[in-house]
């Protein structure tokens, strides 16, 4: 048997279509699970594109980031940049980071999974098997694992063309855009504004596997086209919405892209529904297959990394995986306050990570180029 | 290490074999055989003691003897219960087609009963809302032969003049009357049937105010009414009063409202063809032709107006012509305001006909 | 080292009944002695052109007499043996005292047919033989170069099964003539009787079901692979050739596709994924559907189905799994028998079985016509071991999608494709151009661009030579 190397890397590859395709996946996480509680007046559309353009200047000094040395270098880029101890801080301040964004991933599409498709069967099992499926992906190794975001674009990109028949439904109208313009007493939702950002969050991850991203120049170029794409997507789900359910009728509803799968009829299936959040496991068992090996790339370097990598070390990652979601769905996760408290965190740290960590990496190598020169 | 990964493995295949039989994380049992999928629900109100009463009808086979069952109940979902303990297979309502609802229920408010259906995740939205009349359950009772299977060939009428729009019978189903439940300034409408003996006949269209059921359209009134809607398309088009059929019709309709919500003014651009006329009315000139066309527009023109003052009167919008006061750029204005500017608003109809006679005109 | 000598050579073929040892005297008095294994020469051509010749010679030497043999002095016994067991006449020189080896081996074989496991209808119709000589010299026929490469390796401690290592010079990546040198080379087994025996010791996941090596007959097929940058290795005394490295992709691809209009092999081809993907899943689809999810079918099917369902005495999971395996006995005894039984068989088996089932409530109609349907479908696919692999695939899909419905299936897809992607080819993955993503081999991947548009050799591959036509283009 061959030796077992989870983070080795072989070959060099343009790779700028990974960065691609993973920041997209990346950023279309949430889209089941948090839009609706979103987009719920027409005018909130220009959230979307205004925060998809905060979004690119994370990107932009994230490119920064790609553009140096430092990410071809490894780990040891990392060391060089914030020392032995600074890693180490890093690692640690990100586990939680990651474990809350694990749990919170799962945690709610297995209460999707649960509404709409097995509504009698426990959501835990629902936590359980997608995890057991992306440890075993996971132990494929990091440089599969970043390739294989292809077949995962593959399996998902046409869940986009089945939104296509809302916007030819004949009792559509235009009216359903309006207004456009947010006019009234309610405030400007600021936490909305929030939301939408922590939605599309999550590129910031793209720091720690950019070893086998193979970093270049060019890499502003696709984060911006991935990015753009994202916007895209959540713009044109979100008009979809907003045509078939109308202003008033869309905040009553709890996952609107969903409902609008199930009123999809096709010659051989009804509830087309059903497959679409099944599908959706492909995104979900990837994304967790990517974190799980985070997890325990980060426990690697808290503990000691000089030690070989072996497979019962990403599956103990994947049992304190299990057990932290298990934990918080089985009793923190009532629904009401407990729930909106975890989508209020998630968005919290969602949104600080995805600003503070580029910017922390920025400062580093600013400060890094000036003690050099 | 590999001896250990070999026995997970063959413990693991074992573990998933043995699963289909019968250990299995899934309380619920969907077995096609061993359940009743059924297509409708008829819920009758007006009961003394507050009650209602729903039936339907089992089993979906065709080739078996059909029989239907009814409960008095306070809650729908009562009913369902109460059907899996008189019926040996268990019902199940994913497959849900109909909704059937007296009359009598409807005018004192549905929101209940839809807020029960929505609920229940098994439930399509596609499902269909019908208003009945008369005694629903005689007409169930006169189909249960052996080779009958009415439920399923009412919903494929249904299905049928859904699919192309039709503007033959009105057909709504659970999310368009949602949406007009919830939309600010207009009003849902449904279907009316009335069973008569082992007939349905499609009697009309219920107009509602918010949930309740207030008024209701039928015959000729009926059909004009499918002009108003957009591109829609009408088979034939009767009008008795003129001894003229119109066929082929299609219907295009503009809405303008005047900007301080005093008029409004509806134009209908109507193509199709004269398919049948009285054999007392001749047109073999220019002249007879455009006599009648202006004859036809002046009384299509009376007739939207009369069902226009109507809806105005009842202070109702099935149109969803109070959609039009959205605006891009300003606030949408709320229903109280809406209910006064259109009860008393001015209207001006115009209709166009755009006609190909039978024969050739001279 | 062993000298040669008669009495030991006489020891070593002691017991073999067609070995023979034969002396023969010149007019001159000279005396040579003869020795071979008479099943595995030409016993006509030794008698033409070697005994007569060489009795009636006047010459003094074996070598002077047979200007036009190849002779071989052979000095030690080990290497007399095995040119014995290889086909060769010794031939012993008593007055000099030498031995020497004429090369005559008996070249029976088989006539070069057509292929019967990759029949196509237009195109080249020639097969490899049993014969290895004659299979290279097919391909050298269609890519008459130098840089053509052949490299030998003996392997088999008892079948001493010769390999060839075929590939084109300066054109395919190094790397993988490098790997598949190591991995011969390593090779540590008694019996090779066919290429797959070869291929499981050079793959790197034996125990995937998925097949890493192309096994092919086809001359024209090879040369394309090798044209494209791969290498193929061929074993002696079989027919089939391995191709590598290969993706997952090639093992949906016929030599047809570039036989056909370019649009009409464009439709083909993705008609053969999604055939493969139906025989593995349409069956579990039934399963999941109504064992778990009655709400998805529409209402006309939902009325066939419960029909069809209403009396049966089996659960959906245990009826399909009866009708497959059924149905996978069927399809195996009509393979052993011969051509006119299995005829019988098939009509018995189909219609008979699958009648009679039916009538006597013992599957569902459905069932039946599904699972024709994907049976069928799993003959499109051109590969023979993945249509045997398929079912296995399918039965797994079937056990998900009665333990988890629909959501089972996607799992078991999800599974299977993380499974795909970590597999390797001769250490390249087996993904190939979709992961890792080379997006210009595409026009060659799930449609089949036009010849124009493949100006440029498989980036998967990364071949020396890029370019398939001679102006380069920027």
């Amino acid at each position: 048997m061959r030796a077992i190397s989870l983070f080795r890397k072989t070959s060099q590859q343009e790779s700028g279509f990974y960065a691609l395709f993973l920041t997209n996946r990346l950023q279309m996480l949430h889209y089941m699970i948090v839009m609706p509680t979103v987009l719920v007046q027409p005018y909130m559309l220009w959230v979307i594109v205004v925060v998809g353009i905060l979004s690119q200047f994370c990107l932009y000094i994230l490119s920064k980031w790609f553009a140096s040395p430092y990410p071809a270098q490894g780990c040891q880029g990392f060391e060089k940049l914030f020392g032995k101890t600074g890693i180490k801080i890093l690692a640690l301040v990100s586990l939680p980071f990651l474990m809350l964004k694990i749990s919170f991933i799962s945690v709610s599409y297995a209460d999707i999974m649960q509404h709409f498709v097995f509504p009698s069967m426990d959501r835990e099992w629902h936590i359980v098997f997608p995890i057991i499926l992306s440890c075993y992906l996971a132990l494929f190794g990091m440089e599969n694992m970043v390739r294989f975001v292809t077949i995962v674009i593959i399996g998902m990109i046409w869940i986009l063309f089945l939104y296509i028949p809302f916007f030819l439904l004949p009792s559509n109208s235009i009216h359903d855009l309006y207004p456009l313009v947010p006019i009234g007493p309610e405030p400007f939702a600021w936490k909305s504004l929030l939301l939408v950002f922590s939605s599309l969050s999550g590129p910031e991850y793209l720091i720690a596997i950019s070893y086998w991203l193979s970093p270049q120049r060019k890499m502003l170029k696709y984060l911006t086209i991935a990015n753009a794409i994202s916007v895209g997507e959540y713009l044109f789900i979100s008009i979809a919405s907003l045509l078939f359910y109308g202003s008033n009728y869309l905040p009553t509803i709890k996952y609107p892209s969903v409902e609008m799968g199930r009123y999809l009829q096709s010659p051989i299936f009804e509830r087309v529904d059903i497959i679409l959040i099944s599908a959706y496991m492909f995104s979900i068992i990837y994304l967790l297959a990517l974190f799980a090996l985070m997890v325990y790339g980060a426990s690697r370097l808290l503990g000691k990394a000089k030690k070989g990598t072996s497979r019962l070390g990403l599956i103990v990652s994947g049992c304190a995986m299990v057990t932290c979601t298990l934990s918080i769905s089985k009793w923190f996760w009532e629904p009401g306050i407990e729930q909106t408290f975890w989508l209020e965190l998630q968005m919290w740290a969602g949104s600080s990570s995805y600003l503070l960590l580029p910017l922390l990496v920025w400062f580093a190598m600013k400060r890094k180029a000036r003690t050099t020169s | 290490m590999t001896r250990f990964l070999r026995t997970t493995i063959v413990l693991l295949a074992s573990f998933l074999m043995i699963l289909p039989c019968g250990c299995v994380p899934l309380p619920e049992n969907n077995m096609i055989e061993e359940i009743t999928p059924i297509i409708f629900w008829s819920v009758k109100g007006g009961r003394e003691d507050g009650k209602i009463t729903i039936s339907t009808l089992v089993p979906p086979l065709s080739k078996e003897k059909k029989r239907v069952l009814t409960l008095n109940v306070s809650l729908l979902n009562e009913g369902n219960k109460g059907f899996n303990l008189i019926y040996h297979n268990e019902l199940k309502a994913g497959q849900i087609r109909l909704l059937f609802v007296d009359e009598a229920y409807a005018k004192r408010g549905l929101t209940s009963l839809i807020n029960t259906v929505l609920t229940d995740p098994n439930i399509s939205k596609r499902l269909f809302l019908v208003i009945t009349k008369g005694n629903f359950d005689e007409f169930l009772a006169k189909h249960l032969d052996e080779k009958d299977s009415i439920d399923f060939y009412l919903y494929r009428m249904f299905k049928h003049y859904e699919k192309k729009k039709q503007g033959e019978i009105t057909v709504v189903n659970l999310h368009q009357f949602m949406k007009m439940l919830y939309s600010q300034v207009s009003d849902p409408q449904l279907p009316v049937f009335r069973a008569e003996g082992e007939q349905l006949l499609y009697e009309g269209t219920a107009l509602f105010d918010w949930d309740r059921m207030v008024a209701e359209i039928r015959g000729q009134d009926d059909q004009i009414s499918q002009l108003l809607y957009r591109d829609r398309f009408v088979r034939y088009l009767v009008l008795p009063d003129l001894s003229v059929t119109l066929g082929h019709i299609r219907a295009h309709t503009r809405k303008k409202l005047t900007s301080d919500l005093s008029s409004l003014s509806i134009e209908i651009d109507v193509k199709g063809r004269i398919d049948e006329l009285d054999s007392l009315t001749r047109i073999e000139d220019n002249f007879q032709y455009v006599a009648l066309t202006q004859k036809i527009e002046r009384y299509l023109e009376e007739n939207v107006f009369h069902l226009l003052s109507q809806m105005q009167h009842l202070r109702i919008d099935p149109l969803q012509i109070g959609g039009l006061t959205i605006k891009p750029f300003s606030r949408p204005i709320t229903r109280d305001t809406w209910d006064r500017h259109w009860s008393t608003m001015k209207i001006n109809v115009k209709v166009r006909l755009h006609l190909e006679p039978l024969t050739k005109v001279k | 080292m062993t000298a040669i000598s008669l009495e030991a050579l006489e020891q070593s073929l002691a017991l073999m009944e067609d070995a023979e040892i034969i002396n023969r005297q010149t007019p001159d008095g000279l005396h040579f002695t003869f020795i071979y294994i008479g099943t595995i020469i030409d016993q006509e051509r030794l008698n033409e052109s070697i005994m007569e010749p060489l009795v009636r010679s006047f010459q003094s030497s074996v070598e002077k007499s047979l200007i036009t043999a190849k002779i071989t002095r052979l000095f030690n016994l080990e290497q007399a043996l095995q040119d014995l067991l290889k086909g060769s006449v010794l031939v012993h020189d008593s007055s000099s005292g030498r031995w020497n080896a004429i090369l005559l081996p008996n070249s029976l074989s088989r006539s070069i047919e057509t292929s019967e496991t990759e029949t196509i209808m237009f195109g080249p119709k020639d097969s490899f033989s049993e014969q290895l000589e004659q299979n290279i010299l097919l391909i050298r026929r269609r890519l008459p170069l130098t840089a053509l490469k052949t490299e030998r390796y003996t392997v088999g401690s008892l079948t001493q099964t010769t390999v060839v290592l075929m590939y084109i010079d300066g054109l395919i990546n190094p790397e993988f003539v490098d790997y598949a040198k190591n991995k011969l080379s390593s090779i540590d087994f008694d019996m090779f009787l066919d290429s797959s025996h070869v291929a499981a010791f050079i793959e790197d996941h034996y125990h995937s079901i998925f097949p890493q090596y192309l096994q092919t007959d086809r001359p024209d097929s090879c040369a394309h692979s090798l044209g494209i940058g791969k290498l193929v290795i061929f074993v002696n005394n079989t027919p089939f050739a391995l191709v590598a490295p290969i993706t997952l992709f090639h093992l949906f691809q016929s030599p047809e596709d570039y036989i056909n209009r370019w649009l009409v092999a464009s439709f083909l081809r993705p008609l053969r994924y999604l055939s493969f993907l139906l025989s593995i899943t349409l069956i579990p689809f039934y399963v999941a559907l109504t064992t778990h999810h009655y709400q998805m079918l529409p209402l006309q099917i939902l009325y066939v189905i419960i029909e069809s369902r209403s009396k049966l005495p089996l659960s959906p999971f245990w009826e399909a799994f009866i009708i497959l395996i059924t149905l996978e006995i069927i399809k195996e005894a009509s393979l052993r028998m011969p051509t006119k039984t299995s005829q019988n068989l098939g009509v018995i088996g189909g219609i008979v079985i699958g009648q009679a089932a039916v009538e006597a409530g013992f599957a569902s109609k459905v069932l039946i016509v599904l699972a024709g349907i994907s049976a069928i479908s799993t003959f499109l696919v051109p590969n023979y071991l993945v249509t045997k692999s398929s079912l296995l695939l399918q039965f797994m899909f079937l056990i998900f999608a009665s333990y988890l419905g629909i959501p089972g299936i996607l799992l078991g897809l999800v599974g299977m494709l993380a499974h795909l992607n970590g597999l390797t080819s001769l250490n390249q993955p087996y993904l190939a151009p979709v992961s890792p993503f080379y997006w210009r081999d595409w026009v060659d991947l799930f449609v089949r661009g036009p010849l124009h548009a493949m100006s440029i050799r498989p980036d998967a591959l990364r071949p020396l030579n890029k370019y398939r036509v001679s102006r380069r283009r920027k």
